[in-house]
């Protein structure tokens, strides 16, 4: 597995087996047989072939060992072993084969232990690559494909445990350092806010770090991390450099934040230049330097130079700026068009969505989703989907125990369970019932829709009459402004008195109030728009045409199609459902039950009498049915049920009725106007025009005088008001019939 | 309270000055007693038990031997691990301590368990020993006993052992500092008598009779005194051999017919060699003695060293002609290349600094005085340094930045400076006296002082973390911690009591207002920054999002980048781990690592020698069966060479030249480096997977497929 890891070099398995070793093995029969022991022979071996030490020989002060052993050329193989001669009590010296077997094995070469138990290594050494990621990359072929028995495991070690040890306390010792800065941050400037703000130096710095190892091509190592604590430290005194001056100058009395932090990085940009260049470039000769050591030093130098210059920017052109926000909030930054304009730029999608137009139909979905009372609608659908299973609705489960003299004198123990149900027909009913008001609840939704989507159209339309109407009022204002201007003039040369620039006052005034009206009701259309539809901002209806479009004029035939209709034919079913429910109740009722006891005493059984304890149980079953023998509530309830079902018929016919007069009143007066639309449309717009047109040029030419003028042009501009009043009697007359016939 | 020491300082310069000198002198004296060192010590607190029983087998080894001893000691307090290693012959336990335990404590309490021990393992077996008070860092000096050229044929393996065990380590062991001196390779002389087992049959005699009668015929004793006239005479008799031909007449029977049988009718006598278990060959020329000189734990190593060498010196002149100490493996070529490096990077350091802080204060006095606290600052350190107990090496020395150490000094100065150029006050003098100077001084250092204070605090605070750091890293990274921040205390101390009075007395006290070259720099880039930092106040949103998109990506960079613990330390040589077939006996792994040798000496000019080191040592601290050897490639300096750039790119070269010799796998590794992975975690590569459980098969079958 190690070898196909990338990186993974020298492999080393440990060998603990293998070794070729003459193994002699004791005949204890043979030994037996001629009086030896193990001791004695083994002293022979030992002897023999190793050597035993007898004392020692001195030349002068040096002493050397005197050792006794077979001449070299009498113990150089197997046969030299097996042909030792050892001496019996007899005198005798037999070969060492007659009382031992001796082989050649394979044999254990060498034990390792840990921490008392027996262990094997598998070692590599790295190149190429970092520790950590080889290791990672074995673990994991490791866990996936190595099984190994319940009492052995494998365990890392080597360079790499160092380095996860090291990390896990890194971990827990840097963040405290962390917060010490923290702490003494904010008593030296007694302020959290301020704290903070220098804190930021120290993330501003590690990204220089991290960016100048990467540069490098060096990993991260633990020199690395102990060059990103040095670089904490000169972060954090940029910083403090910086903001003790901005709040040594805010105490002088500088008001403007601005001004402050313009002036205060002046005066101290040569100290904060100096305090960030001295010790990068200090470390420079570390970071740059091939000699021995050198690859302890140089990440650490890496670190502290990239971090340094890096985090310097930052704090030069980052810093005063979170100063300014920390200190003013966002509201500082209004009067600068430029930021506003950035501020635009970004508030842009937020903006487009205020101006957001919509045509008639998406102003329908929009309203179909957000509105409040759909919403609820469709809450109550899901009110009565939730009821579906009520009809399962069986009784308690009764469960009892009885002890006591039940049977006899001695005390006996008794232990019931019984059910009860209803007829089935009961739950079948009531089941029709739920889904019928699944059903209506469905209706009552469209229904909600059907009276949404007339209103939303009539409120858009509306809005869209006004857009016309506006247009025609400003006309009109220019107009009459025209002349109020004309008028002024004249009056001021005499050639017209009082009473005609008064006309024209007046008449200017009377304009723009309307207009100032028709402001007021388009802002309360919209915003009638606005809460049908339940958006955040306000909506503009877009459209070419104010007049809507009728499909088609429905006749009488429609109204059964509409919700409304459809509501009350349910609503009956459901009367009729509830009789049937009610009937269904006077059918009796089930129970089941089963009984457990013991009968203490004794009994004959066959011919003998047994002893039953209590122990022995006997069981029994019970099986009941109610009769409703008492039944005149229900009998009452059946009743009045008939009669509501009757009530329900007629409500079904009044209904009817209704929406065909709605219907029919609604088809009227849309055929009427349609008519008179048709009127205006080719004829008397135009004919408004002309005479407006017309008047201008006679008065222009003196033909007619001011008082004619007025009077003409308030008719051709009372025309064109009125065909707006139609248009929009039109349309609610087409909307209602679109509601009342469920064409929508 | 620290405006009055300013205060004080400028006002009575002469005193200031006197505690400067004080400083200096002080300071001088204790850099000349620092322990210098290449790297921290970072091995463990550990001591080993070492068992030599030359015939038993690995798994009696471990039945009879390590496992009483394991179970003995496992109970002392402090303990953290127990590691050990049974093989034909050796017993080698080890045991680790918690960094607090003290080492000889430790020592006593394992010796009187060891005591207890002994009586449970079977007599003759062996006597557990444990190794000597050293560390990783502790094989200071390796040498080898050879003869000169022309001498082979005198002094073969048995002569050059004999000399190395008596006369060179004998006179070596007394050097103070030297724990020990591990012989190596060579053959251990012996007297051997060695037995013709036709002989004996004839005679009907065992080897057991042969035992006994050597035993016997070789005492000396004493008969007390007696009296003669006057005087008195001390009797004594000379029983002991002194020579071959002495235990040659050993009678060993009397035969029937009154025929003594002697040793010599049953055996020749001769010089032999024990049975070894370790071999060492010098270059490719064959075998030599030689041995490794271990020094106490917490030594200087650097003075030790040169005590041994001027020891090596003396012992050469009592050798034979034709025989020669020659170092192969010096702790000083390690510590010279790593202090070289240090002083590069301080002296570079220091002058880039001193050059920066001339060039921006524009000023020439304030730069050096600036810069002169880094000298004063640094021999601060070392005061505290030796009064604390932390050694300079690569690590504590090596890391040091001044640029970060005199940041609040340089604060203050600037200060000063742009005080006297920019404020109003001055802006029509062109002399001041030195009243106003004092007072000025005394002002704008009062200024800003809190800050400098701050700025050293912080500074302080970051390097807290490093100390918590424990284990390896501790002992690597403490060092550099403690240094750092006694340098920063002392340049803290000196900016409030030096730094004033030297402002005050020397800078000058012409006030130029025409700015100097660098200051129109500043102004240049003043000129720069200002309408950058108007416009990119307009941009807050943008600044802020731009800022937090870096961040992420740093993050992210992060996240993927790779770790690594301590990246490596290039000792200067290679020490190459050399294995063949398990069960190659020692001839044969002779002869590979001597053909390894000769490739290596020939095709590469950089490899100045190749000391092999085969099996164990005397004192196997290190037991490396037969089959396996060290062989140190001594290279000469980085600059001379030609064959490679890198340690990199000459190990891959050198494993692809050795890949030729059959049987032989080789990995590449630093001496030190590979000494303290062995000794720490008992295995000598950077990773090591162990598999524990109870079955030696099975524990090989597993090893195998995770290979």
């Amino acid at each position: 597995m190690i070898k196909t890891v990338d990186g993974a070099i020298n492999l080393y398995v440990e060998t603990v087996t293998g070794m070729p070793q003459v193994v002699i093995n004791y005949n204890r029969d043979a030994m037996a047989q001629y009086g030896l022991n193990v001791s004695d022979i083994n002293r022979v071996v030992n002897t023999a072939f190793a050597g035993q030490s007898t004392g020692l020989v001195y030349e002068g002060e040096k002493r050397f060992d005197m050792v006794v052993r077979l001449a070299n050329d009498e113990r150089r193989n197997l046969s030299d072993v097996r042909g030792l001669l050892i001496p019996t009590r007899q005198g005798i010296q037999i070969p060492l084969e007659q009382v031992a077997s001796v082989e050649e094995i394979e044999g254990p070469n060498q034990v390792q232990r840990e921490d008392t138990r027996r262990r094997i290594i598998v070692g590599f050494n790295v190149a190429g690559r970092d520790v950590q990621t080889i290791v990672t990359e074995l673990q994991q072929k490791v866990a996936a494909q190595l099984k190994l028995p319940p009492a052995y495991h494998v365990v890392y070690g080597g360079a790499f445990e160092n380095l996860t040890a090291a990390k896990q306390r890194l971990s827990i010792v840097v963040p405290i350092a962390l917060f010490m800065i923290f702490m003494l941050l904010y008593f030296a400037f007694n302020s959290v806010k301020q704290g903070l703000l220098i804190y930021t130096a120290i993330p501003l710095s590690a990204i220089g770090g991290i960016l100048a190892l990467w540069v490098r091509d060096m990993p991260f190592s633990i020199s690395a991390g102990v060059g990103f604590i040095a670089l904490f430290g000169v972060a954090v005194l940029n910083g403090i450099l910086l903001v003790s001056e901005f709040n040594r100058l805010k105490k002088e009395g500088w008001q403007d934040v601005r001004r402050v932090v313009l002036h205060g990085t002046k005066t101290k940009l040569r100290a904060v230049l100096m305090t960030a260049l001295v010790p990068s470039l200090g470390f420079i000769p570390m970071a740059v330097s091939n000699g021995a050591g050198a690859e302890v030093q140089k990440p650490l130098a890496t670190v502290v130079i990239g971090g340094l210059i890096i985090s310097t920017m930052l704090t030069l052109f980052v810093l005063p700026v979170f100063y300014i926000l920390f200190e003013k909030g966002f509201k500082f930054f209004k009067p600068v068009k430029v930021a506003a304009a950035a501020v635009l730029l970004l508030a842009l999608p937020a903006a487009l969505q205020a101006q957001q137009k919509v045509t008639a139909d998406e102003a329908v979905a929009l309203a179909l989703k957000n509105n409040l009372h759909i919403q609820a609608a469709k809450l109550g659908e899901q009110y009565y989907q939730s009821l579906r299973k009520s009809n399962l609705d069986f009784d308690k489960t009764n469960v009892g125990v009885e002890y006591g003299k039940i049977n006899s004198v001695a005390n006996d123990n008794r232990f019931t369970i019984s059910q009860g149900i209803q007829f089935p027909t009961v739950y079948k009913h009531q089941r029709s019932i739920n889904n019928t008001n699944i059903t209506l609840s469905k209706l009552s939704t469209q229904q909600q829709e059907n009276e949404l989507k007339a209103q939303v159209k009539a409120a858009f339309y509306a809005v869209l009459v006004l857009q016309q109407k506006e247009q025609l009022l400003l006309e009109a204002d220019s107009i009459y402004q025209a002349f109020l201007d004309k008028t002024a003039l004249r009056f001021k040369t005499g050639d017209v008195d009082a009473l005609e620039k008064a006309t024209a006052e007046n008449q200017r005034w009377q304009i723009s109030n309307q207009l100032g009206l028709l402001k007021t009701d388009y802002a309360v259309r919209l915003n009638d728009l606005k809460i049908l539809l339940n958006v955040a901002d306000p909506v503009t209806p877009v459209g070419s045409d104010p007049v809507y479009h009728l499909s088609e004029i429905p006749d009488t035939g429609y109204i059964a199609r509409t919700p409304a209709m459809a509501l009350r034919q349910q609503l009956l079913e459901r009367s009729i459902q509830e009789h049937k429910l009610e009937k269904s109740r006077l059918l009796p009722s089930l129970n089941l039950g089963y009984n457990n006891m013991s009968i203490i005493g004794y009994q004959r059984v066959g011919n003998d009498e047994k002893y039953f304890g209590g122990g022995d149980r006997f069981s029994s079953v019970s099986a009941g049915i109610g009769i409703p023998i008492f039944s005149i509530g229900q009998r009452s309830r059946i009743r009045a049920a008939n009669i509501f079902i009757q009530q329900q018929e007629r409500e079904l016919a009044a209904t009817r009725q209704q929406l065909e007069l709605e219907l029919g009143n609604a088809a009227k007066i849309y055929t009427h106007h349609l008519q008179l639309l048709g009127n205006y449309q080719s004829v008397l717009l135009s004919n408004a025009t002309l005479v407006i047109a017309g008047a201008n040029k006679r008065m222009a030419a003196g033909e007619i005088g001011y008082l004619e003028w007025v009077m003409l042009i308030n008719q051709a501009l009372e025309m064109r008001s009125n065909y707006f009043n139609v248009v929009e009697e039109l349309n609610n007359a087409a909307f209602t019939m679109e509601k009342l016939s469920g064409l929508n | 309270m620290l405006n009055k020491i300013i205060g004080f300082s400028v006002k009575n310069k002469l005193i200031i000055g006197l505690f400067v000198l004080a400083l200096i002198g002080w300071g001088a004296f204790e850099v000349t007693r620092l322990p210098i060192d290449a790297v921290p010590d970072i091995t463990d607190n550990q001591v080993q038990v070492i068992t030599v029983s030359p015939s038993l087998g690995a798994p009696d080894v471990e039945r009879l031997i390590t496992f009483p001893v394991e179970q003995a000691c496992s109970n002392i307090p402090g303990l953290k691990q127990i590691r050990s290693f049974s093989r034909f012959g050796l017993s080698l336990v080890t045991i680790v301590f918690s960094d607090e335990t003290d080492v000889y404590w430790a020592r006593q309490q394992i010796s009187e368990r060891l005591q207890q021990v002994q009586q449970e393992i079977p007599a003759g077996v062996g006597a557990p020993a444990m190794a000597p008070v050293t560390t990783g860092l502790g094989e200071i000096y390796q040498y080898v006993v050879r003869p000169l050229p022309g001498y082979e044929g005198k002094y073969g393996p048995m002569e050059l052992r004999t000399l190395q065990d008596w006369v060179v380590r004998r006179q070596l062991l007394g050097t103070p500092g030297v724990a020990d001196v591990s012989s190596f390779g060579g053959q251990l002389k012996q007297y051997e008598i060695a037995v013709k087992p036709g002989q004996l049959k004839a005679n009907n005699i065992a080897i057991a009779d042969v035992f006994d009668a050597l035993e016997k015929n070789n005492q000396n004793t004493g008969g007390a005194y007696i009296e003669k006239g006057p005087t008195v005479l001390y009797i004594r008799s000379e029983g002991l051999t002194k020579s071959i031909a002495d235990i040659e007449k050993i009678v060993v029977k009397n035969l029937d017919n009154g025929m003594p049988v002697l040793i010599r009718d049953v055996a020749t006598v001769q010089l032999g060699a024990a049975t070894r278990y370790g071999a060492m060959c010098f270059n490719d020329k064959g075998e030599v003695a030689g041995a490794v000189v271990m020094m106490l734990k917490g030594e200087n190593s650097s003075a030790v060293i040169k005590r041994v060498k001027e020891k090596v010196a003396d012992i050469q002149k009592s050798l034979p002609e034709g025989v020669v100490i020659e170092p192969f493996l010096d702790r000083t070529k390690m510590v010279n290349n790593a202090i070289k490096t240090v002083e590069t990077n301080l002296i570079e350091g220091a002058l880039i600094v001193v050059f920066v802080l001339v060039f921006f204060l524009g000023n020439l006095r304030a730069g050096l005085i600036v810069s002169s606290v880094i000298p004063l600052s640094m021999l601060f350190a070392v005061i505290l340094m030796n009064k604390f107990g932390v050694g300079g090496n690569l690590m504590s020395l090596g890391a040091i930045d001044f640029g970060l150490i005199v940041d609040g000094t340089v604060i203050v100065v600037e200060a000063i400076l742009h005080r006297f150029s920019h404020s109003r006050h001055f802006r029509n003098t062109r002399m001041v006296d030195q009243t106003i100077m004092d007072a000025e001084v005394n002002a704008s250092t009062g200024t800003m002082i809190k800050s400098a204070v701050f700025s050293q605090i912080i500074i302080l605070i970051v390097y807290i973390p490093i100390l918590s750091l424990q284990g390896i890293e501790g002992k690597m990274f403490k060092p550099m911690a403690f240094t750092v921040a006694f340098a920063i205390l002392g340049a803290f101390l000196l900016s409030v009591t030096y730094v004033p009075m030297m402002s005050a007395l020397f800078l000058s006290k012409k006030i130029s207002h025409k700015p100097s070259l660098a200051d129109r720099i500043m102004i240049w880039l003043e000129r720069k920054y200002q309408p950058a930092l108007t416009r990119m106040m307009q941009f807050p949103k943008a600044m802020i999002a731009g800022t937090l998109v870096l961040f992420a990506i740093a993050m992210v960079m992060l996240g993927r980048m790779g770790g690594e613990f301590i990246p490596e330390l290039e000792e200067g040589d290679f020490a190459v781990e050399t294995r063949l077939l398990t069960g190659s006996n020692l001839n044969t792994t002779i002869q590979a690592t001597q053909q390894c040798a000769a490739i290596l000496l020939k095709k590469f000019p950089e490899v100045e020698k190749v000391v092999t080191k085969i099996g164990s040592a005397e004192i196997p601290t290190d037991p490396m069966p037969l089959e396996a050897s060290d062989m140190m490639v001594i290279l000469k300096d980085k600059k001379d060479w030609t064959s490679a750039r890198s340690f990199d790119e000459l190990s891959e070269k050198m494993s692809s030249e050795l890949a030729v010799v059959p049987g032989v796998s080789v990995g590449f590794q630093f001496p030190v480096q590979m000494r303290f992975n062995e000794l720490m975690t008992g295995a000598r590569q950077d990773v090591v997977c162990k598999i524990f459980g109870e079955d030696l098969d099975s524990l090989a079958h597993y090893a195998n497929r995770l290979g």
